[in-house]
């Protein structure tokens, strides 16, 4: 916004009010039809018009007050604006210093999680922490990190993620319904086909560049849910296919009685068990995404996508052929959708077109863009905050007692969140972890400040 | 004067449209091998234009551009090549390229031409280092067996990446940035940009005939001008030395 033209200039107060007035004045507007009006059904059934003019002018007042006090925050004296960079050194090697003990702590958290929180809120309590907040943050994290693979570090903007999520479940979701065959060799056929799907999407699409990319992308993801949704004979449409074999630990079942994982290693029969074994299988194909990506990154292959990212113009100068570099891009991106989409049917046991819409994509992206593109650490820190938030959210019985029983929380959710996420992207426009960390060093690893690492065009 | 003797690249009647514009009309000229050659001219005479069809940045709407990596063109060579439907070809006597033929990444990679950018193209966000890496980019993924060796951790991954490193050590020494290998690209002053720029496309193997040869004598200039700006009276040579900096 006008934040970097007001960083030096004075704080003129005429020309902040104008621009206050501007700002409410654009709010009065977007609140006429929303907060000012209200159609209401009243006994007879009819439509009828209430007006709330108080409502609209205090939104349009909350705005002028808050874009004044931003502007006179921006425009505060600061004498040591020279010295920002020097300033910035002792933050950055802080930065660093917590991103190296983040990841070890949060990796030791996670991996005694299902224990501290089965021992914390008992097996009934803890499915919830497990299930809904672990196994689901899990799945997210794995997702943001297969599209900070192309997003993050190829620089492509790909809006139809989702895809090959939806290739993956299905993979396993077919393979393992008609033909029988165990999770264990669906998993690499799923992202072996979502690759393969990526591949297909990639070659046609590759030579489109930004906007264009990503509208074709989103549009492919929409065709995959389409046909899933269309074509019955094959994927049983809207009604989805039910029924999915539940994992097993390695060959055995979770189930009560003789021969399964509890009678086996003689525990008392709980359905806690296989979840505990979700949580960790998600753990493990996620990690492997990291680990993969990490020793990409370091790859001459993974240099070429960030290069990609850098300057596309000047990749080719180098003789990289920049459409191979883009569609292993999306192949490996794919391939990782598609794991993690086999392990989603795996958990749910049920697997239709509605799970894979466009917000799917959405929320995928924003975790990557909100985590700081490029940067493993910070997607995985988005997810929590993204999945873990919108969960917790939910959560908001403590409201009614503020606004009375009458108030819903829940309607609520989103638009907390996407304040949230507006707030968060003000403050850091460039993600949680807005550094890049180089792939190879000769004296000293230092991290690369965001400004100067590209977004990617295409 | 080794252009008339052994020329390196043999650019006939190159001609460049864009929609009405003609930016370059009928250009014919040749390089010789080890010379140091410059095109000069007013702005907007189509300098850059004339790289860009050499690199293969742009496609030119007619003309023949030959280039012969190692041995001499013969005219008959030439003649047979453009008669075939390849790109390239070994003769007896020499290693010939239609570059009008070849995507822009082929032409750096197969033809071994290297290029720098008017406005200075270095991956910004990437340290100085990585520049040079990326610039070796495809010796270094033949050896790390398309990733999936390099993946595993063989050995001659390893050994093809630090003879890489060795090799940006090597220029990074040449243009004195060795103390800034670690910085990225984009916080170097301009000089230092600019001399990084040179030294990446060094990098990446050029044909060793075309590059400037650093502190030799340089040879008779020979400069060819576009045609269509006959009266051009260059004040002085503007894009001297690797002079594919437009
Ligand atoms: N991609 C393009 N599309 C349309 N016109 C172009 C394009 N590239 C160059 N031109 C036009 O072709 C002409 C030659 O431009 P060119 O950039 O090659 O000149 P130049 O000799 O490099 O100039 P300078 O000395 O300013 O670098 C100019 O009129 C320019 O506007
Ligand atoms: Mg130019």
């Amino acid at each position: 916004m006008a934040a970097s033209s007001a960083d030096r200039e004075p704080f003129d107060l005429a020309a902040a009010v104008r621009d206050a007035g501007f700002s409410a004045l654009v709010t009065a507007g977007l609140a006429f039809p929303i907060l000012a009006l209200r159609a209401e059904q009243d006994m007879s059934n009819r439509l009828v018009l209430q007006e709330r003019w108080s409502w609209m002018l205090i939104a349009a007042a909350i705005v002028f007050v808050g874009r004044l006090a931003m502007i006179a925050w921006q425009a505060r004296p600061r004498a040591e604006a020279p010295a920002a960079p020097a300033a910035d050194k002792p933050a950055t090697a802080l930065a660093t210093f917590l991103s190296k003990v983040i990841a070890p702590a949060g990796l030791a958290f996670l991996l005694i999680f299902p224990f501290v929180s089965l021992y914390a809120s008992g097996a009934a309590g803890s499915l919830k922490w497990i299930d809904n907040y672990g196994i689901q943050i899990l799945i997210y994290v794995m997702l943001g990190w297969g599209l900070n693979i192309v997003v993050g570090l190829a620089g492509l903007l790909d809006l139809g993620y989702v895809a090959f999520y939806a290739v993956g479940a299905y993979s396993y979701a077919l393979l393992s319904t008609t033909f029988g065959l165990s999770f264990w060799i669906c998993l690499p056929l799923a992202g072996i086909l979502a690759a393969f799907w990526g591949v297909i999407l990639g070659f046609p699409v590759l030579r489109l560049r930004g906007d264009y990319l990503a509208i074709v992308t989103l549009a492919f993801g929409e065709i995959i849910r389409v046909v899933l949704i269309n074509w019955t004979d094959f994927s049983n449409g809207y009604a989805g296919i039910a029924g999915i074999p539940r994992v097993t630990f390695f060959g055995v079942p979770f189930v009560d009685g003789e021969g399964g994982f509890a009678n086996l290693f003689g525990l008392e029969f709980s359905p806690i068990h296989r979840t505990i074994f979700l949580f960790y299988l998600i753990l493990a194909l996620a990690l492997l995404t990291n680990l993969v990506t990490l020793k990409l990154r370091r790859m001459p292959i993974g240099r070429a996508w960030e290069a990609l990212r850098e300057d596309e113009i000047a990749c080719r100068s180098l003789g990289i052929n920049t459409t191979n570099t883009k569609l292993t891009a999306f192949a490996i991106g794919a391939g990782f959708g598609g794991f993690a989409g086999s392990f989603f049917a795996v958990r749910q046991g049920f697997v239709s077109p509605e799970s894979f819409t466009f917000i799917e994509s959405a929320t995928i992206l924003a975790i990557v863009v909100l985590g700081g593109m490029g940067s493993q650490l910070g997607v995985a820190l988005a997810a929590v905050i993204m999945i873990g938030g919108t969960e917790l959210l939910r959560e908001l019985e403590w409201t009614k007692q503020i606004f009375g029983p009458d108030f819903d929380p829940a309607q609520y959710r989103m638009l907390i969140f996407g304040l949230a996420m507006v707030v968060m992207m003000i403050w850091k426009p460039r993600g949680i972890v807005a550094t890049r960390s180089p792939s190879v060093f000769l004296k000293e690893r230092k991290s690369v400040s965001g400004d100067l690492v590209k977004e990617g065009h295409g | 004067m080794r252009w008339r003797t052994d020329p390196l690249l043999v650019v006939e009647h190159l001609t460049m449209r864009f929609g009405g514009l003609v930016a370059v009309n009928d250009l014919s000229f040749d390089v010789g091998r080890g010379d140091i050659t410059a095109l000069i001219g007013p702005n907007g005479a189509g300098k850059t234009t004339v790289f860009n069809c050499i690199t293969g940045f742009y496609k030119p709407t007619e003309g023949r551009l030959a280039l012969a990596r190692e041995g001499r063109a013969t005219r008959e060579d030439v003649a047979a090549l453009t008669q075939s439907p390849t790109r390239n070809k070994r003769f007896a006597e020499g290693d010939l390229y239609l570059l009008e033929r070849m995507p822009d990444f082929e032409i750096s990679w197969k033809a071994r031409v290297a290029r720098t950018f008017q406005n200075i193209r270095l991956f910004q966000g990437m340290t100085v280092l990585e520049n040079l890496l990326v610039a070796q980019h495809n010796p270094l993924m033949a050896a790390s067996g398309m990733t999936v060796l390099g993946l595993l951790g063989a050995a001659t991954y390893r050994n093809a990446e630090k003879a890489a490193i060795d090799k940006a050590k090597a220029w990074l020494e040449k243009i004195d940035l060795m103390d800034r290998a670690d910085d990225p690209a984009g916080e170097l002053p301009y000089g230092a940009q600019r001399r990084l720029e040179i030294a990446r496309a060094m990098c990446t193997d050029p044909d060793p005939a075309l590059p400037r040869r650093a502190g030799g004598r340089s040879q008779p200039e020979r400069v060819a001008r576009p045609k269509q700006s006959p009266a051009l009276h260059p004040r002085r040579p503007r894009h001297v030395g690797p002079a594919d900096r437009a």
